[in-house]
């Protein structure tokens, strides 16, 4: 009887450690991030279309549709990443997602004001070197810290209606990631 | 022999139990930052401080294009006015006032959150700048798969094998009630069941 209830009671136990561990180790062995995504689609540090209905994408789940969506991906391993673009969009959003999908950043613009994007994504210690050589970025830069490692920066432009096809398009060509030198 | 039969019993319900509440931990969404205003429940971004280890782990496991602060907020349906789960062979209506947003849009998704997908040309995706308002200045639009006048968002019905559920999601872009308390007191459309399939207009 008493090895029985020893039984149970090291179960018990042992199914709350396997619980935490699973909740903990999760986002580091989840299924799929942004990062993965991008890298699917073919980019990297090139900017891709996470839109293209004809691949084999793995579905980003609330992908508004009345938006398009572009994305790079960063290692801050490497150093501090650098996004821009120019351009005449109606509206847009970018943000920065971590390797575990957590949104770290975001921003948005419009065609009245903050039309283009300049961005530069790096860890705290990395934006304390920048702030030394400061001069290598233009004066209405901003600089988001987020955690170290890898991400995704993702760009969402507004798509009123297929007229709008064009300027995303040009606006989408000319963004750039490219990797800082400290 | 007896101890080692005993260890593997031990690590089996350990397995199965503490995998299978975590599992059901994830899917029930109930640690999610989320909270909910009447039909309506509205997902917190998650990019400011120390991520809870719950929704950290439910974003690891779903990959979502999830909002953040300087983006916007967003606002999932599941339900009409009454508890009823939103079914694509119903018609409803939203009715009410948008809240203050540079942005809005509306579109159906299933229950993954996958945007349902016309095949036609058909209106699956609404926005501030393709709706009307009227004179109070709110939203009246049809929700469902029959044409109807007025604004009209189109839910494709299921095809054999699909289910019929699916949530309505409402996406406010640099909105002014980000913050959580002012969130809670968003004043929202209602979404209102008009009739279904095989049944009587009510």
């Amino acid at each position: 009887m008493i090895r029985i209830i020893v039984t149970m009671l090291a179960s018990v136990l042992a199914a709350v450690l396997m619980h935490g561990l699973v909740i903990l180790f999760m986002p580091r062995f989840g299924a799929i991030n942004m990062v993965s995504v991008v890298e699917l689609a073919g980019g990297g540090r090139d900017v891709v279309s996470l839109d293209n209905e004809t691949s084999d994408l793995p579905d980003i789940a609330f992908s508004d549709p009345t938006f398009r969506h572009f994305a790079c991906a960063y290692d801050l391993a490497e150093g501090p990443y650098r996004a821009t673009a120019e351009g005449r969009a109606a509206f847009w959003t970018l943000a920065v997602f971590d390797q575990s999908n957590t949104n770290r950043f975001s921003a948005t613009g419009d065609d009245d004001e903050n039309t283009n994007i300049d961005f530069v994504i790096a860890t705290q210690r990395q934006k304390n070197r920048l702030a030394e050589t400061a001069s290598t970025l233009a004066e209405n830069t901003i600089i988001a810290v987020v955690p170290d490692g890898e991400g995704a920066i993702v760009l969402r432009i507004f798509r009123p209606d297929a007229s709008y096809d064009g300027l995303i398009k040009a606006f989408a060509d000319s963004m750039e990631c490219t990797q800082l030198q400290l | 022999m007896r101890t080692i039969f005993q260890t593997m019993i031990v690590l089996c319900l350990a397995a199965f139990i503490g995998g299978y509440t975590a599992w059901q931990a994830l899917q029930r969404d109930q640690f999610a930052l989320a909270f909910n205003l009447g039909q309506w429940r509205a997902y917190l971004p998650t990019q400011t401080g120390d991520v809870p280890p719950y929704e950290k782990a439910r974003l690891a496991l779903y990959t979502q294009a999830q909002l953040g602060y300087g983006e916007g907020l967003r606002f999932v349906a599941l339900n009409d006015d009454e508890g009823r789960a939103l079914s694509r062979k119903c018609r409803y209506s939203l009715v009410g006032p948008a809240p203050k947003s540079r942005i809005f849009s509306l579109f159906a998704a299933d229950l993954d959150g996958l945007p349902l997908k016309a095949t036609n040309s058909l209106p699956n995706a609404l926005h501030t700048w393709s709706i009307g308002y009227n004179a109070q200045n709110e939203l009246r639009i049809s929700v469902g798969s029959s044409i109807s006048s007025g604004d009209w968002l189109y839910v494709p019905k299921p095809e054999a094998g699909e289910s019929a559920n699916y949530q309505l999601v409402f996406s406010l872009y640099n909105t002014s009630i980000g913050a959580v308390s002012d969130a809670t007191k968003a004043e929202l459309p209602v979404l209102r069941r008009l009739d279904c399939e095989g049944e009587a207009s009510s």
